[in-house]
């Protein structure tokens, strides 16, 4: 385990910034992971005004989950059911880093 | 202190609004901006006071009459691209419904008419699927020429 492979363990493990959450592929199944919760709103320009489009993002470690989550697929974390929009490897390439939008 | 009819023509419309567009959309007056949309099958519907003018019509004696623009916004946020037309759309048709149910507000009103109106659609930055509209209201409405709280 590299040193970032350990640092992102640290704070997929700290109960105080880590929370459980189940990963649910559209095609099927579903695993358990740790993840890291962050908010990150989208402005969402329309027209002559704006709204605010409430979003997220969640760090996976990889070793939690090995297969590439995909868009579509849902993540259940922290009492909210979310939909996976864009999909990307952190920079050191340890983590999965999801775009997510709440399922009302 | 009593209420203008203004004020009483606008508190009707949007309650008439609220009472009627139907779930899952919530209807506000004039509330802070931007609208919060805080999840996939959200839908907001905002009422915006606007300005008013005397009408060119002539009114009855001790009369004078108004028209008074209300601008209502809508929004809406979907799963896939593919349902936020039928979805803004949808939500549009029921805003229209709602206003029109009653066009005299209760005998506060004239009439309502529809006066403008633009959609767009948001695509992009990562974000789920939305769009919004806006929809203009022409709302006719008398008071008496010496006091804008009584109802002419």
């Amino acid at each position: 385990m590299n040193a970032f492979a350990a640092g992102i363990e640290a704070l997929a493990t700290d109960p105080d910034m880590a929370v459980a959450g189940t990963l649910m592929p559209a095609a099927g199944g579903s695993s358990a992971c740790r993840v890291l919760l962050q908010r990150r709103d989208k402005d969402m320009p329309v027209g002559e005004t704006h709204a605010r489009s409430q979003g997220w993002v969640a760090v996976i470690p990889q070793a939690d989950v090995q297969t590439r989550p995909r868009r579509g697929d849902e993540l259940a974390a922290d009492g909210k059911s979310f939909l996976i929009g864009d999909v990307a490897t952190d920079s050191a390439g340890v983590a999965w880093r999801l775009d997510l939008d709440v399922i009302g | 202190m009593s209420l203008t009819i203004r004020e009483r023509v606008l508190a009707a419309f949007a309650a008439q609004l609220a009472a009627n567009v139907g779930a899952p959309a919530t209807v506000e007056r004039n509330c802070e901006a931007p609208a919060e949309l805080e999840a996939i099958g959200v839908e907001r519907v905002i009422v915006i006071d606007g300005d008013q003018e005397p009408a060119d019509e002539p009114a009855g004696m001790g009369q004078r009459q108004y028209v008074l623009a209300v601008d209502v916004e809508g929004y809406v946020r979907t799963r896939r691209p593919n349902e936020v037309g039928p979805a803004i759309n949808a939500l549009h048709g029921r805003v229209l419904k709602a206003a029109f149910l009653d066009r005299t507000l209760g005998g506060l009103a004239v009439d309502v008419v529809d006066a403008g109106f633009w959609v767009d659609v948001f695509r992009g930055d990562g974000a789920s699927p939305g769009a919004g509209f806006g929809q203009t209201f022409a709302i006719g409405f008398r008071t008496s020429v010496d006091d804008p709280t009584v109802l002419a």
